[in-house]
């Protein structure tokens, strides 16, 4: 018994240690989340407000927050790892934003469709980060967390092992992104090609637990004299799905335009350029990403315009 | 009650903690407890985590519970010529709860035709087909004794006895009931020695083999044989470790407490024929068809003895689920022992032959066990049956279907279960099932191993639902 007890504890033990502190996937995003939030806090200290894109990976590789500062847009790209979960991407967004900023969601349009939550690697990284523990705004996004839940996800698992196994077999990266690809204002880019397949056509709906959600973090940043809207990230389509796909996504954002504020973005969530992308049919290449984001530069710049009125 | 629910183990471990305040306190103030007092602890705290399973289940168990001890009330009073009368009067009453939750719709739909919206979905309680055979069995073994009248508490033990009242072991009276009677709730290195290895290797089976199996059954994958066949294997795999798992713990759970229960596995994917098979798996149902079905029936001494196998399979099968799907595999188990009882002394074949014609036997059988829907059930035979369907660029077309987050996982355990069976083998030759697991450092290996890869994804035990 005394080797069962004590099994328990030292496995469990390691186990966090190399959740929080070694994990290479961590690791990363505990880099990049560092990046960010300094540059949140560098753009903060001149007294403009600022635009904060918060997302999943796709944000990561689609915004260039950078090139968006440039132009006089202030910006944060605090687009992390989808993965996580919504509710732990909207947490690390939120710790960016003061009164008067601009949130851009830009959730996946999958995600907007489920219930919002917090995956295993999610709680580790709030965890890793300690942002689980803090209690402002960000605290609205992990409202209703289970702790059981935040507490069994300190382990590694056995698809995590089984890949680290096999990389470590295979030799290379631990992780496939590294630090020195986190670009300046916190996005993300790769040197990693992979073909693309093609995004389903399949009408979805905003989730309504995810829209009230959403809705409750919009209220609750509009009572701090901040604002927010949605911008639906870019996805790879082909050429002839093209019309279907954007016709779907129409659908998608009128009905999300009923809770939220939308940003007209032209291309309506769809590229059909497969050069563009780099290993998913979402993570836009460097070259693409600056060029979606010069397009962007006209469609947000009211939202900020309104905030300095 | 799901013993890997994280809900279970506080409300047992409370239950305990406060026996043993109250014991340690009455031993520091040197006030003798009565005699009964651990036995109404056991019994009450039984009742409290049925009851916390549901009040259909509970309110089941305690009717049939209470009808099986008035049974043998009355049986002590009935002359024993009249007693067999009796029970074939009383072992249908019993068994009316048994066939209204869990058969009313299959003999309604699929055997009188009746519309499938006659009756609406009913929920079945939880162990009813275990608990209602323990019952049965105890009946039968008090009309055989010239006049059994256990005490009302101790009945009441071994009918709720909480870490097999759910999903088995199906413990019978010559074993449980002695246990019963003289229990005490002792805390001592030797019950906490004895039960870590079962523990550490149920909660092993069950939650880091069993359920990180279950998001690569796909059931619905019918492009070819291949995934078929695989599936079918994945899912032989999962449901040993399911239940096997299960039983280990309710194993330790009662080791914990000082009862030994019976070893419901004995490391059946070791077996070298389908009858040794039927000797390792799911040993206390296996014993019960012998002793109160097939054995009443003339055993193997009659001229008709494959009769009564073939009938005892073709009721395992339904006592598994009420379908066409179940009664197929226990007829596919029925022919096999049938031809291996007459093939036994004719045939010799060398173990690993004989090993691996058992693993094809019983593994081909889980495939209508885990496909319940019969028209699916045929559309994937007639793809097994058809040659075109093993094509090597089927294959490798199925191959190339798992991405690095499928192959990898999968591969990761069908190493662990090749290792687990590579023990169990080690094990078995010296008569010791699962005795790898007594050695302090695969303790604390297997505990490693499931703390870390264990899945928490809530899957439910299988037999649950039996």
């Amino acid at each position: 018994m005394l080797a069962l007890l004590a099994g328990l504890v030292v496995s469990y033990l390691l186990g966090a240690i190399y959740s929080l502190w070694i994990n290479p996937e961590i690791r990363f995003w505990k880099e990049a989340y560092k990046q960010k939030i300094e540059w949140a806090k560098k753009i903060s200290k001149t007294g403009h407000p600022k635009l904060v894109f918060i997302g999943g990976s796709s944000t990561a590789f689609q915004i260039d927050a950078g090139l968006l500062t440039a132009s006089g847009l202030p910006a944060v790209n605090m687009g992390m790892h989808a993965g996580m979960g919504t509710k732990a991407n909207a947490a690390f967004g939120l710790n960016a934003v003061r009164p008067g900023d601009t949130v851009i969601w830009a959730f996946e349009k999958g995600r907007m469709a489920a219930p919002p939550q917090v995956t295993d690697l999610g709680y580790q990284a709030l965890l890793s980060t300690g942002l689980l523990f803090q209690r402002g705004i960000e605290s609205l996004a992990l409202e209703h967390i289970d702790w059981i839940e935040a507490i069994e996800s300190l382990r590694p698992g056995l698809a995590h092992t089984a890949s680290m196994i096999a990389k470590l077999i295979h030799g290379g990266y631990l992780y496939r992104y590294q630090t020195n690809l986190i670009r300046e204002g916190g996005s993300i880019t790769t040197d990693e090609r992979r073909p693309v397949s093609k995004a389903e056509i399949n009408q979805m709906s905003p989730n309504a637990i995810t829209l009230q959600w959403v809705g409750m973090m919009s209220a609750a940043l509009n009572s701090q004299d901040s604002s927010s809207a949605y911008l639906i990230p870019q996805e790879f389509y082909q050429p002839v799905d093209k019309e279907a796909g954007q016709m779907q996504n129409r659908v998608f954002l009128d009905e999300l335009s009923q809770t939220l504020k939308v940003v007209n973005d032209p291309f309506l969530g769809v590229q059909t350029n497969a050069e563009c992308f780099a290993d998913t049919t979402s993570h836009l290449t460097e070259a693409a990403r600056l060029e979606r984001t010069r397009g962007l530069i006209p469609l947000l710049t009211p939202f900020l315009e309104i905030k300095k009125q | 009650m799901n013993f890997t629910d994280f809900g279970f183990w506080p409300r047992f471990l409370i239950c305990l903690a406060l026996v043993w305040i109250f014991k340690g306190t009455a031993l520091f103030l040197k006030k003798d407890l009565p005699g009964w007092f651990d036995r109404v602890v056991l019994a009450s705290i039984s009742l409290y985590l049925l009851a916390s399973v549901g009040a259909l289940t509970f309110g089941i168990f305690l009717l049939l519970a209470s009808l099986a001890y008035v049974g043998i009330l009355l049986l002590s009073v009935i002359p024993k010529d009249k007693r067999w009368l009796f029970l074939s009067f009383y072992i249908p009453v019993l068994l009316i709860p048994l066939i209204y939750y869990k058969y009313h719709s299959f003999v309604a739909e699929e055997i009188l035709g009746w519309s499938k919206d006659t009756f609406n979905a009913i929920l079945i309680p939880a162990g009813i087909s275990f608990y209602t055979f323990q019952k049965i069995a105890i009946l039968v073994d008090a009309a055989r004794l010239d006049s059994y009248r256990p005490k009302l508490l101790d009945f009441a033990n071994f009918a709720s006895f909480f870490p097999q009242v759910v999903a088995g072991p199906i413990e019978r009276k010559e074993e449980l009931m002695p246990q019963m009677e003289r229990f005490r709730f002792t805390c001592n290195w030797d019950n906490l020695n004895a039960a870590a290895p079962w523990l550490a290797l149920g909660f092993f089976y069950k939650l880091c083999l069993a359920d990180n199996l279950s998001p690569f059954i796909n059931r619905d994958d019918m492009a070819s044989a291949w995934p078929i066949l695989f599936t079918t294997f994945l899912f032989g795999l999962k449901i040993y470790f399911d239940f096997c798992g299960y039983s280990l713990i309710a194993l330790g759970l009662a080791r914990l407490l000082g009862v030994t229960l019976t070893l419901n596995f004995r490391s059946p994917y070791l077996s070298a024929n389908i009858r040794d098979f039927w000797r390792r798996w799911h040993v206390s149902l296996s014993y019960w068809f012998r002793d109160y079905v097939y054995i009443p029936l003339g055993g193997s001494r009659t001229r008709y003895w494959w009769a009564g196998l073939l009938l005892v399979f073709l009721l395992s099968g339904i006592w598994h689920g009420a379908g066409w799907c179940f009664l197929l595999w226990g007829a596919l188990h029925g022919i096999y022992c049938v031809v291996s009882h007459v093939t036994k002394d004719h045939i010799r074949l060398p173990s690993p032959v004989g090993w691996a014609i058992t693993m094809v036997l019983v593994f081909a059988a889980w495939l209508p066990f885990y496909e319940t829907r019969w028209p699916v059930l045929s559309h994937k035979l007639a793809i097994l049956c058809s040659s075109s369907s093993y094509s090597s660029s089927l294959l490798r077309q199925y191959a190339m279907s798992f991405d690095s987050w499928h192959y990898l996982p999968i591969t990761l355990l069908i190493i662990l279960s090749l290792a687990t069976f590579t023990a169990e083998a080690f094990c078995s030759r010296k008569k010791d099932h699962y005795g790898y697991a007594n050695h302090p450092v695969a303790i604390i290996i297997l505990i490693t191993l499931t703390v870390w890869f264990g899945s928490t994804k809530g899957n439910d035990f299988i037999y649950f639902s039996f």
